[in-house]
This record gives C-alpha cells, sequence and structure tokens, in this order.
C-alpha cells in the first residue's frame, strides 16, 4: 500500500469529477477493499478541506487530514474545484497539484465541458499519470 | 447595640452591602418593607469614561454594624465592601438624646471617619406612639433633627432623613417613606459611582504591572472578578461578562505569548501536570472550590478555563443567550486542547478526551435544563457540534481503551482505564443523584465493551438525527460511525446508518463508497433476517459493476436461493434487478382489429451476472373501453415516427455521476428570434428566448436523491391485479439485454395500457410499477363496410361499364351462402357476365372464388364466397348506364324495396364538359337490416343541340351531336324521325364524314299546312371504334319544335337620295321596310288574339324597330313604329325611315326587329316552360340575325319584356302595361338580313392641283 499514491478532484457538489490511482512500478493491481477506502479517506476529509480553505490564502492547503499512515493534502483552484491527494510521503505533492491546476484550467476552457462533470478524457488522464510519475513516484 | 449578621456572598444574587447601626428593633421592623420596596423604582447611574448611562433596580443586603468588620485599608474585597452606613434612631427625647444616642452616634461616626467612609446616613424614625408617650416633657420634634444635623452634618443636610410614621397607613407615612427610599437609593448609587470608580483604578493599576516580576495572575483574577461580582450584584450581566471575556482573553493572550517563548512566571503553575479532568461544571453560579484554588495559585489550566467559562455561562444564561453558550463552549474546548499542547503540559493519554466528552455533555446538560424541548428543537443546528465532538471523544477513548477492537480490550487497555477513571475523581455532590449525569455516562461507558458502544450509537444517533432536523448535510465525518457500529452488536442501528451513509455518496456521486457500503448494508440485513431487505440490496449488488463477478455471483445465488426456499412472496423492485429499455409493437402501427394477432417485444437489460431462470414474466393490461371504436388507423398515423417502438431512457446503470448531470436540470431549449422592421425587413433586433424556462428555472430538491434506482429500500409496490396480462413463462434472462416476444390479448376492442411488468423467480417477485413513458395499444373493431367505385374514371353512360365492388368484411365472417341483393333499375341494368372471379385479400391474397350472379326481374343477387372477419373481398360488375333520351320524364317509380326510386338526373359537372348522371344503387346486404345505398356517377359522352333553320318558308332541322368524352366513337345510322305528322317528309341533307362535333341536317317537307308543332327523335348508333357492329349502342335524342312555321317576312330596301344612284354618306337615304304575312292565322294565335278582337278582320299588333348597333347608319327621326296587321295571307305593310349612312362602303343594312306587341288586356303572359329552355338556349341563326344583343335571347326565354319607349326592364306580371313579346325562331324571316349597299363617300369639294412639267 505503501508508495502508492491516489488523487481524486471533486466538484461543487462533493461529487468526484477526476479520480486517479498511482501504484509504483511494479506493484500489483491494489485489492478492491482498498479502492473503496481512498474514495472513503478522501471522502471524509472533504469537510476538513471545507474548513481550512477559509483560514488560509494559500491554495494548496498543506495536509488537512491524516489517516493511519495517509496524509490527505489538498488544493483548492480558483473556482473551488477542491483537489485531494492521499498519499504516504508528502514529496512533491505541492508541484503536482500546481501541475494538475494548470492543466485542468486548460481542460475547463474547453467548451464542451461542463464544470462539476465528470473528466473522460484520456489526454487528460495521461497527462496526470506523467505528472504523477514525474513529481510523486520519481 | 450592634449586632452582626453574616453576610452570605452564595446566596442567589449577589446584593450590595448596607450596613446598618443604631436601633436594631426598630431596623428589624422596618427592615422587611425597606428590603422590598427599596428595588422597586428604577435609578438612573450615570456613569465614568462616558459609558452610556444604565436604569438599574438597587437591591441591598443589610447588616449590623461592626466596627471590625470595617475594611481595612487597602482591602479590595468589594463584594463586603459597604456601600451606605445607616444610623437608625426613633430618639425624640432630648433627654435620651443626650445622655445615650449622641454619644453612641459620635462614636459610629468617628469609627466611619476613621476608616474614611463617607458614605453614611441618620434616620430618624418618629412615631405618634412616641410622641403621646413622652407628651410632658416633649420638645419640638424637629428639634432632635436640628440636634442631629447640628451634630453630624455640618454641611450635609440631607445626611439625616426623617421617617414619620413608618408603620402607620397614611399619606404621611406613605410620603415620608418615599422620600427615604429616593434618598437610600441616591447616596447608594453615590457611594457605588465613587467606590466603583476607585476600584477600577485600582484593578488597572494593577493590571498595568502584569510586566513586573512577581505579578500573578491569579490576582489579578481575583480583583477583576470583584467587579464582575459587583456588576452582576447590579444585574448588569453584559458588564460583568465584559470582565470575565477579558480576563480571558488576558490569559489567552499569555498562553499564546508562552507558546511564541515569552513565558511569564506565574504560568510555572499552569503548566503542572493534569491530574484531574472532570469536566466543566455549570450546576453551580460560582463554583468556590476552583476559586479557591485560584486564589490560592493553585489551579491547573482546566481549572481556571473551566471555572472562567462556567462563570461566562452563568451570565450568558442570565442574559438568555443560550445558543452563544453552546458555541463558546466548543471554542473554548478545542482551545483548551490546543493550550494545554503550547504549554506542554504533560497529560495522561486519553485524559482530554475525557475532560472534554464530560465538558460537551455538561454544557449540553446545562442547556437542555434552561430551555424547553421545542426550543432545544429548533436549535439543534447548535447543539449538533457538541455532540459530534463528544462522540468523536468518546470514539478516540473506545480506541485507547480497547473498547472497539474485536478482540476487546487487553490488561494495557484496562490499566489505563483504571487510570482515566482515577482522574475524574469522585462524582460531584450535585450529581451524584441523577442517572444520566455526563460523570456516570462515562465511567459507564468505560466499564465495559458493550456499554461503550450502546452510548457510542445513542450519541451518534443524536447527531443523525439532530443533523436532519438542522437540515444540514450529513457531515461525512459522521459516516465513520457505521464502521465500528457495523462491526459490532447492533445491526439494526447500523443498518439505519449505513442506509444514510448510502444516501450521501449517492447524491454526491461516490460509486467505490457505495457499493462497500451496500455490502456491509447486505450484512446487516441478512443479521437482522430483513429479507427483503436483504433480497434488494442482494440485488443491487448483484448488478453493481464495481464488485468482482465472484461477489456479483454470490449475491446473485443469495436471490435464486432465497428464491427457493421462501414461504412468503416478496416483492422486490425491477430495477435492481433488470431495466427495460425498449417495447416494441408488431404491427408497428400498434393497433389492430380485434382478433387479430399483436406481438410486443420487449427489451429487458438484466443486471445480473449469470443468466437467471424466470418462471414468469408478465405485464399487467390496464383496459379501457372508452375510446374503443375510434379507427384504430387514424389514431396510430397520428403518433410519433416510429409508433411500435417506445424506447425508455435510463439513467446510468452504475451509482455513478448521473445524478449531478441530473441535479443540473434539463437541458436549454434555445431558439432564435428575430425581429424585422415591417417596411423594409431589415433587422430591427435579434435574441435568443429559452422555452423551458419554467423546468430550467424550478427549483431543484436536493433532500430526494434523483435517482430512484438507486433507492436501496424498494418503493412501496401494489401489484394490481390486472384481467388480462402479457404472460410468458419460463424464461431465461442472459446477462445482458435480452428480447422477449409476448403475444398482446386482442378480444375486445379498446385501448390496452400497459402498466406493470413482473418477473417471478420462485418466491421472489421483481415488479416495475409504472411502465414510463405509458405503452399503449389500440383493438378496434370495423364494421363490415361495402364500397363500389368504378374501375376506371370516368364511367361513360350507354357503354358497359365495370364497376369495382369491395368488401371489408370488418368483425363480420361472410358465411357461404350470404348474398348481396341489388335492386334493378331500367336505368342501369347490370349486365350478366360468365365468370365473375372474387379476390379475397388480408392484405395478401388468400383465396379466390367465383361469384354467382343471379338476376330475377326486380333485384340481382351476387352470393358471395366465405370471407373471414378482417378481409378484404373484391369483385368486379358490369353495369350500363342507359341515356337518357331527353326532357320526357316518366312518372315517380317504387323500387323493389319500396324506397321511392330516384330518378337520376343529369345536370352538368364543372371538371368536365359531359354530362353527370348520378345512378343510385340499393344493395341489401347480410349484415345489415338497412340497405347500402351507393351512388355512382355516370357521364353522357354526347352533347346534342338542335335548331330550326329557315329559309322563307322552308325549313330545316339542325342536330349537332358533340363528343365530349375523351374516348372515340363511331356513329352510324343518324335518323331523325318525326312522331305525330305522318306526312312529314324529312330529307337528310347529310354526308357520311366523321367529326368530333357532328353536324346533321335535315330539311322538313310538308304537304299541306306547315306544322306547327314538331315532335322530333334523334337517334344514332355508336361504338367505341373498331368494335363489331354487333357492338353498337343506340343514343336518341328527342326535342320538341313548336311554331316553325314562317308567319311573317320582313324585306328591306335602301333608296338613295332623289337624283343620286348610290347612297352617299352623310346623306339621308330611305329605308322601307315591308313587313308581309305569310300565312292565315293559326289556331294557336288565333286564340292568343281572341280577345282583343272579338269580331271583324283578325289583326295583330307588331311592333317594329330598326336599330343600329354597328354605328354604320343614323336613324332620324322614329326608329321604331307600330302597325297593325290583318291576320290574312299577303297582308303587307311598308313603312318608310329615314336613315344616313355615316361612312363610306358596302355597308349591312341596319337590323330590324319585329316583334309582337300585346296590349295590356292580354293579362296572362306566355310564360315558357322553363324545361323547353334547354332546347331553345341555343339561338338558331335567324334569331342571332334578329336579336343584336346576345343575351335578349336568354331574356326573352324567360319571359321577360321590354316596355315600349323607355326599354326599361319592369316586372310585367299582374300589371295592366302593353308589353312586346319576340316571335319564335323561324316565325319571322328576313329577307334583307345579311344585305348590303353600297355608300359613297361624300362629295369631295376640295380642289386637287396637278402640276405638270
Amino acid at each position: 500500500m505503501s508508495g502508492s499514491f491516489y488523487f481524486v478532484m471533486v466538484g461543487h457538489q462533493d461529487n468526484p469529477v477526476f479520480e486517479m490511482e498511482f501504484l509504483p512500478a511494479g506493484k500489483p493491481e491494489s485489492k478492491d477493499d482498498h479502492r473503496h477506502l481512498n474514495q472513503f479517506i478522501a471522502h471524509a476529509a472533504l469537510d476538513l478541506v471545507d474548513e481550512n480553505m477559509w483560514l488560509s490564502n494559500n491554495m494548496y492547503l498543506k495536509t488537512v487530514d491524516k489517516f493511519n499512515e495517509w496524509f490527505v493534502s489538498a488544493f483548492v483552484t480558483a473556482g473551488h474545484i477542491l483537489c485531494t491527494a492521499l498519499d504516504s510521503s508528502l514529496y512533491g505533492i505541492k508541484n503536482f497539484f500546481n501541475d494538475v491546476y494548470d492543466l485542468y484550467i486548460k481542460f475547463a476552457m474547453n467548451p464542451f465541458y461542463e464544470i462539476n462533470a465528470p473528466i473522460r478524457s484520456t489526454a487528460f488522464e495521461r497527462k496526470v499519470q506523467f505528472l504523477g510519475k514525474k513529481h510523486l513516484l520519481s | 447595640l450592634t449586632t452582626h449578621e453574616s453576610s452570605d456572598v452564595t446566596d442567589e444574587r449577589l446584593r450590595p452591602l448596607l450596613r446598618s447601626a443604631g436601633d436594631q428593633g426598630l431596623f428589624t421592623s422596618l427592615y422587611t418593607s425597606l428590603a422590598q420596596q427599596l428595588p422597586r423604582e428604577p435609578m438612573e447611574w450615570r456613569r465614568t469614561y462616558g459609558r452610556a448611562p444604565k436604569m438599574i433596580h438597587l437591591e441591598a443586603n443589610f447588616v449590623q454594624f461592626k466596627e471590625e468588620l470595617l475594611p481595612k485599608e487597602g482591602n479590595k474585597a468589594l463584594l463586603t465592601f459597604p456601600f451606605l452606613h445607616i444610623y437608625w434612631t426613633d430618639c425624640c427625647d432630648t433627654e435620651a438624646y443626650k445622655s445615650t444616642v449622641k454619644e453612641d452616634m459620635t462614636r459610629w461616626h468617628n469609627s466611619l471617619r476613621a476608616h474614611s467612609s463617607a458614605d453614611w446616613v441618620i434616620i430618624v424614625v418618629e412615631t405618634n406612639d412616641t410622641k403621646k408617650k413622652n407628651k410632658t416633657n416633649i420638645l419640638p420634634r424637629s428639634s432632635i433633627v436640628d440636634k442631629i444635623r447640628s451634630d453630624f452634618c455640618n454641611k450635609q443636610n440631607d445626611r439625616c432623613v426623617v421617617l414619620s410614621d413608618p408603620l402607620k397607613d397614611s399619606s404621611r407615612s406613605q410620603e415620608s417613606w418615599n422620600a427615604l427610599l429616593l434618598k437610600l437609593r441616591t447616596l447608594l448609587l453615590m457611594s457605588f459611582t465613587k467606590n466603583l470608580g476607585r476600584f477600577e483604578d485600582d484593578m488597572r493599576t494593577l493590571r498595568e504591572k502584569r510586566t513586573q516580576p512577581g505579578w500573578s495572575f491569579c490576582e489579578y483574577f481575583m480583583v477583576q472578578e470583584e467587579l464582575a461580582f459587583v456588576f452582576e450584584m447590579l444585574q448588569q450581566f453584559e458588564d460583568a461578562l465584559v470582565q470575565y471575556d477579558e480576563l480571558d482573553a488576558l490569559f489567552t493572550q499569555y498562553v499564546l505569548n508562552f507558546g511564541a517563548g515569552d513565558t511569564a512566571n506565574w504560568l510555572g503553575s499552569f503548566c503542572a501536570p493534569v491530574r484531574s479532568w472532570s469536566g466543566l461544571l455549570l450546576r453551580r453560579p460560582i463554583d468556590m472550590e476552583k476559586r479557591d484554588g485560584i486564589q490560592r495559585g493553585e489551579a491547573s489550566l482546566l481549572d481556571l478555563r473551566s471555572y472562567l467559562f462556567s462563570r461566562q455561562c452563568t451570565l450568558l444564561i442570565f442574559l438568555l443567550r443560550p445558543w452563544e453558550v453552546t458555541q463558546r463552549a466548543l471554542e473554548l474546548l478545542h482551545n483548551c486542547v490546543q493550550e494545554l499542547r503550547l504549554l506542554e503540559v504533560s497529560v495522561l493519554e486519553g485524559a482530554l478526551d475525557c475532560w472534554v466528552f464530560l465538558s460537551c455533555l455538561e454544557v449540553l446538560h446545562r442547556i437542555e435544563g434552561c430551555c424547553d424541548p421545542a426550543q432545544l428543537a429548533a436549535n439543534c443546528s447548535h447543539t449538533v457540534g457538541l455532540w459530534a465532538y463528544a462522540t468523536d471523544k468518546l470514539k478516540s477513548l473506545g480506541e485507547l481503551c480497547g473498547l472497539v477492537s474485536e478482540k476487546g480490550p487487553t490488561s494495557e487497555d484496562l490499566n489505563r482505564t483504571v487510570d482515566l477513571l482515577a482522574g475524574l475523581g469522585d462524582e460531584r455532590p450535585e450529581t451524584v443523584s441523577s442517572l444520566q449525569s455526563p460523570y456516570k455516562k462515562l465511567k459507564e461507558a468505560l466499564s465495559s465493551v458493550e456499554a461503550f458502544e450502546r452510548h457510542y450509537l445513542v450519541s451518534g444517533g443524536v447527531i443523525q438525527q439532530e443533523e436532519h432536523e438542522a437540515g444540514i448535510l450529513v457531515s461525512k465525518r459522521n459516516l465513520k460511525f457505521i464502521k465500528i457500529a457495523g462491526r459490532k452488536g447492533d445491526p439494526e442501528r447500523a443498518e439505519a446508518f449505513l442506509q444514510e451513509a448510502v444516501k450521501s455518496y449517492t447524491s454526491e456521486g461516490w460509486s467505490l463508497p457505495v457499493t462497500h457500503t451496500r455490502k456491509q448494508i447486505a450484512e446487516c440485513q441478512k443479521l437482522l433476517g430483513r429479507t427483503e431487505d436483504y433480497l434488494q440490496t442482494s440485488a443491487l449488488l448483484a448488478g453493481d459493476g464495481n464488485l468482482t463477478t465472484e461477489e456479483r455471483k454470490h449475491f446473485c445465488q443469495e436471490i435464486l436461493t432465497f428464491a427457493g426456499s421462501l414461504t412468503h412472496k416478496v416483492t422486490l423492485s425491477m430495477a435492481v434487478f433488470s431495466q427495460l429499455t425498449r417495447l416494441q409493437f408488431r404491427p408497428a402501427t400498434a393497433s389492430v382489429h380485434s382478433g387479430a394477432v399483436l406481438e410486443a417485444e420487449l427489451t429487458l437489460r438484466c443486471l445480473m451476472p449469470v443468466s437467471v431462470r424466470i418462471q414468469q414474466l408478465a405485464v399487467s393490461i390496464h383496459f379501457d373501453l372508452e375510446r374503443a371504436g375510434t379507427n384504430g388507423r387514424s389514431k396510430g398515423a397520428s403518433r410519433a415516427t416510429n409508433p411500435g417502438t417506445v424506447e425508455f431512457s435510463q439513467a446510468d446503470p452504475s451509482a455513478g455521476p448521473a445524478s449531478s448531470v441530473a441535479a443540473a436540470g434539463p437541458p436549454l431549449e434555445l431558439d432564435e428570434i428575430q425581429d424585422r422592421s415591417p417596411s423594409d425587413n431589415s433587422l430591427n433586433s435579434t435574441g435568443v428566448v429559452c422555452k423551458n424556462t419554467h423546468l430550467v428555472m424550478r427549483r431543484h430538491d436536493t433532500g430526494s436523491p434523483p435517482d430512484t434506482a438507486n433507492c436501496v429500500s424498494p418503493p412501496a409496490l401494489t401489484v394490481k391485479d390486472g384481467a388480462q396480462m402479457l404472460k410468458v413463462q419460463d424464461v431465461t434472462l442472459e446477462p445482458g439485454n435480452n428480447s422477449i416476444t409476448f403475444t398482446a390479448p386482442s378480444g375486445q376492442p379498446g385501448t390496452y395500457t400497459l402498466r406493470q411488468l413482473y418477473a417471478t423467480v420462485g418466491q421472489v417477485q421483481f415488479v416495475l410499477p409504472h411502465i414510463y413513458p405509458s405503452v399503449q395499444y389500440e383493438v378496434y373493431s370495423q364494421e363490415p363496410q361495402l364500397t363500389v367505385e368504378p374501375l376506371s374514371e370516368p364511367l361513360l353512360a350507354g357503354l358497359p361499364q365495370t364497376v369495382k365492388f369491395t368488401l371489408l368484411t370488418g368483425h363480420y365472417a361472410v358465411k357461404k351462402g350470404d348474398a348481396l341483393q341489388l335492386s334493378n333499375t331500367d336505368t342501369m341494368p347490370i349486365l350478366p357476365s360468365a365468370s365473375c372471379p372474387a379476390r379475397i385479400t388480408s392484405p395478401a391474397l388468400v383465396g379466390e372464388s367465383a361469384l354467382s350472379i343471379q338476376s330475377s326481374e326486380k333485384v340481382t343477387s351476387i352470393s358471395l364466397p366465405a370471407t373471414p372477419p378482417y378481409h378484404t373481398l373484391e369483385f368486379h360488375l358490369e353495369v350500363l348506364c342507359i341515356i337518357p333520351h331527353g326532357p320526357d320524364r316518366p312518372a315517380n317509380e317504387r323500387l323493389t324495396n319500396g324506397e321511392v326510386r330516384h330518378r337520376p338526373r343529369s345536370y352538368s359537372h364543372p371538371d368536365t364538359p359531359m354530362t353527370a348522371i348520378d345512378q343510385r344503387m340499393s344493395i341489401d346486404c347480410p349484415w345489415s337490416i338497412y340497405s347500402t345505398l351507393l351512388a355512382l356517377t355516370f357521364y353522357i359522352p354526347f352533347k346534342t343541340k338542335h335548331s330550326v333553320l329557315s329559309a322563307g318558308n322552308r325549313k330545316y332541322i339542325q342536330v349537332c351531336l358533340q363528343n365530349v368524352s375523351d374516348v372515340n366513337f363511331t356513329l352510324a345510322e343518324m335518323q331523325l324521325t318525326e312522331k305525330q305528322h305522318e306526312l312529314l317528309e324529312l330529307q337528310s341533307l347529310n354526308t357520311k364524314t366523321q367529326q368530333h362535333s357532328l353536324f346533321c341536317l335535315w330539311e322538313v317537307r310538308w304537304k299541306d299546312d306547315p306544322p306547327s308543332c314538331l315532335q322530333c327523335v334523334f337517334s344514332a348508333n355508336f361504338s367505341p371504334p373498331k368494335q363489331d357492329v354487333s357492338t353498337f349502342k343506340p343514343f336518341h335524342y328527342q326535342f320538341q319544335l313548336e311554331r316553325v312555321s314562317t308567319l311573317y317576312s320582313v324585306r328591306a330596301e335602301i333608296l338613295p337620295p332623289a337624283g343620286e344612284q348610290h347612297c352617299r354618306c352623310g346623306l339621308l337615304s330611305g329605308l322601307e321596310v315591308c313587313i308581309t304575312r305569310l300565312t292565315e292565322a293559326t289556331e294557336g294565335e288565333a286564340a292568343e288574339d281572341s280577345k282583343t278582337d272579338a269580331d271583324g278582320p283578325k289583326s295583330t299588333k307588331l311592333m317594329y324597330e330598326v336599330a343600329d348597333s354597328s354605328s354604320n347608319w343614323a336613324v332620324c327621326g322614329r326608329s321604331s313604329g307600330m302597325v297593325s296587321m290583318p291576320m290574312a295571307a299577303d297582308a303587307a305593310h311598308k313603312v318608310r325611315i329615314e336613315v344616313m349612312p355615316l361612312f363610306a362602303g358596302h355597308l349591312p343594312f341596319p337590323k330590324i326587329k319585329v316583334l309582337k306587341y300585346l296590349p295590356h288586356t292580354a293579362a296572362v303572359a306566355i310564360q315558357p316552360d322553363p324545361d323547353s329552355c334547354v332546347e331553345n338556349d341555343s339561338l338558331s341563326l335567324l334569331d342571332k340575325a334578329l336579336d343584336d344583343q346576345g343575351d335578349t335571347a336568354s331574356i326573352r326565354s324567360r319571359g321577360s319584356v321590354h316596355s315600349v319607349g323607355s326599354g326599361d326592364q319592369q316586372p310585367q306580371r299582374g300589371v295592366a302595361m302593353p308589353r312586346l313579346e319576340p316571335f319564335d325562331a323561324g316565325q319571322v324571316f328576313n329577307h334583307s338580313h345579311t344585305q348590303q349597299v353600297l355608300v359613297l363617300p361624300a362629295t369631295d369639294d376640295h380642289i386637287m392641283e396637278v402640276n405638270a412639267t
């Protein structure tokens, strides 16, 4: 479990917009049980993100919650899309968020994309995957 | 005389202290009314430092004076501070005053002065009793008061007050009471202002010293609290609260500074390890125990905070602001935990959790104690935070003490529990008796696993309930309850929590947690034995794509196992099992006649991971008779493009983001509008309108989950027992799309609505309660229908024509032997034909059989072959419509069935030049008692005209036969016959040429008398070209000619002017008209004119008129005149008229009209028969020559006349006016009809010069 990393973007109705799981190379597919656990933890942290984002001027909220060995970091975009990441290392997460934010802005400018709708773009997915590898797993 | 009364500061309310000295007995008698009346009136309190003045009610405690109780210098206690000293005396005796009272008073005064207390008052009580008693040696009563005043109040006369007869109820006593109370209040306030001001100054000074070493917060705390007490005493709770808030802020600042490295020495005592975590104590107004601890500097941080908060809480409740308490409490609890961390105080693990838990419950208890339940429920949004925090802490305690681990607490856990319980100390005396004290709750919760869970879940339940009531979305953190609840004993409660959780996850669209939670729900439901719910959840899980196939199969198997083993029927929602995606009708119109086959193909998307065998799949039908009978076919056509197929839109089957999309509302229906100016069509404005604003702008109800398919609990199902059902037995549904074909019942005509869909698996029934959009099919019943139509248009009369009989049998089955009875008519006989095949179609050809047609005199009977219902029977018959001869009309006949025979009337049709004849047929059908009346329209292919031509006395009859149809005909044997006059010879002058229009001419020759009336029949044979001679059909045309013989001949001559050989333009010429009678009076004429001249030679009057419409001639003088003509042969009459030619050349003669002149005595006008106008409509050539105006003929034929002179048309009937009547064609012959005369130009007077060179 350690070394893996879960990233979720959450829309205005607390609905997941984009989800991605990063597994370190050579690790097998995580068990089903853990997959829902990731969502559970991320979901449970949303209240804390809501609390924290008004206390800071920064978009990056650092660690908002902790569950076992997992740190929940959050990033709030200007449009109030919450980016939440579950991570055990905390390394490089800020850069990752910034890059994903950049990516998301470009994506959201697509007139065919509706804010809050789930992102189903393979290009976006691939790019996030790349960013994850670059900042988090390396 | 002075006695001491102990002061009680722990009294319910704090009161300013008044010390009374003097006559104790007197005071005791007055005390009650004084204490009561003092606070009755408010006083305005003006305060220092610009604070707003306040109205306050003063209450006081009265204490007996003791010298040793006077405050020492530097004593800061305000609570025990005597604000006013009162000396009571009722002395009225000068001696007594001098001997004892004065001395005592002086001592009292001195001691006061020694303590620099300037707030005092002396009250002299006077009663009538004392006056009476000392009547003898009494001094004026004022003298004692004056004495006292002079002795003590050297400049302050107001310090001595007289109270008269205090115990009597008189106006005087009342007055003096009021004066006394006012004085007391004023003095008391003055004292307050002065002393408080001094105290506040001291306090500030002390606060400014806080940076100096040796300053102690605890000391300062006591001082400022003293001030707070005083404010509380004066019921200025707001001000009191401010004091505590200031202390709170000051302390917090110190702790924060400590965290930043700036330590204060006095903080040391607060850094001591926490040994007691007994929680807040809010049940006493002042917790003296803790206060003493603070005073001694021994209080821990928690003690200080607890005490401070308990004071704030008390004041807030006095201020009726209980919700602020809860808010502050939550802040305080979080704050304290942080402060302990900042101060690096060592705390036993879990101790803080205990403290927080107890405190939360204590606060909640306090709030509950001061609010009624309704108020509490309305404000649960304020308390839910505390509940949540308490539950959180209880949970962490449970984790700490091993109460939530599956193995139960270890010995280490138990030790820790004991330590924690020790720190709670003994239960406070206030709560010992109550069963639900926080202390007991915590102790019980920590004592055993079961008790812990009970308490934990209770508080969890409270939160959920409160959140619901407060309308807050269930906070995500609280979903964690479910875990612990699910793991341990209480599945019922756990299930409720889990359902809540699922609702929350579903509405937000987190699919994986939904799946996981549902799995837990399934476990709980299985444990609880809620079969129905369990099966529902299992079905949901079996169709959940997030699970592995094995898990899905497991849940599916569960359903199947239960379905086999259950004893009662269980009804579940269809949505969890499969989805209806499509329904298709065959035939696609979804409308059949009764008894026909209608198939409905259902497409079901089965969500199960394995194939499921279904015992029965049924669709209940609602039958509606109302719309039966309407023609189903037209209904079907008016439906959507593909009426037979209904697509059922489905939400995303995975509990996914569909909900968020749905929350976004329906798509906008936008439309472009353009506003163009009407004059030049230029664009004024353009815009976009939303057509469905009412839908888009509608408030979305966030409360209900949009996707009912994900609703876990099955909807309330009522299995409606429809009499009719679509049923299929034993179907195996494969995962994915399945197609099932039903045969729909179509017995009765009407509308069938598909209502519910059931799938039965053993005892489990999956029901789709409503099929939406609604699906209907129609069954209609049709009456038999017989139509007769021409096989080819148009039907021509006179020739055999084929007509097509089409019989739609409808619901009627044609049996063998059924026959159509056609009433024969003379004008349209049915031609027998050898073989008459009938085709039965449906709509494909079913069979073919020969018809037998039997004709009797009146009826033609066509026996039909047996035909099943809703088939079409077609056969052809040949009929002939006989062309009517002409104007003659036979009398009405009756048909065989008694109906009045409708004589076919010919009429002209606007579309075709042919004359149309409607032939009615009356058919008796076996299915109806009524005859079917049908009309066929035939067209006469010929048009015939006749006319009489005259040449002097010779007469010619011309018949014009015109073929107006599209068919070519061969005509033969044209002949004209006359019925009446045998001697009459009709000589044909015809050639044999064949043309499109044929003119035939006969000369009428007679031997002796010219006939006055001729009954002629024109007959010809015709046939389509290139046909045998035998196919020739006769064509007859009958007509009557009347008054054909010529009566008068008109001869005109133009005489050139005298001396001229020719007429000359512009010169008058003479027109000589000679009218000659050619015959004797005929019978008709004689009858006509007999009335006018009964005797003498018969004569008739004629009117002549010369008119030239072409402006060739100018008639000079009279153009018309009347002549009397004897009715004898060769009688002649000559008229000369002056005319002038206007042009040169060969000019036609001016027209000369001769008209019958009927004198006014001839009352009855001859009305021409209206029917004769058909024949007479055509103008003969001679007529034309006579009448220059084209429409004169029609005017004449309708019997209208020109009046002489004026030419106006006037109503003629019954008016005694002379009338003019034209002659019939051929009665007047004009010899000079087309004659011309040469007219020379006028004499040329001009000289033409011709030069020759």
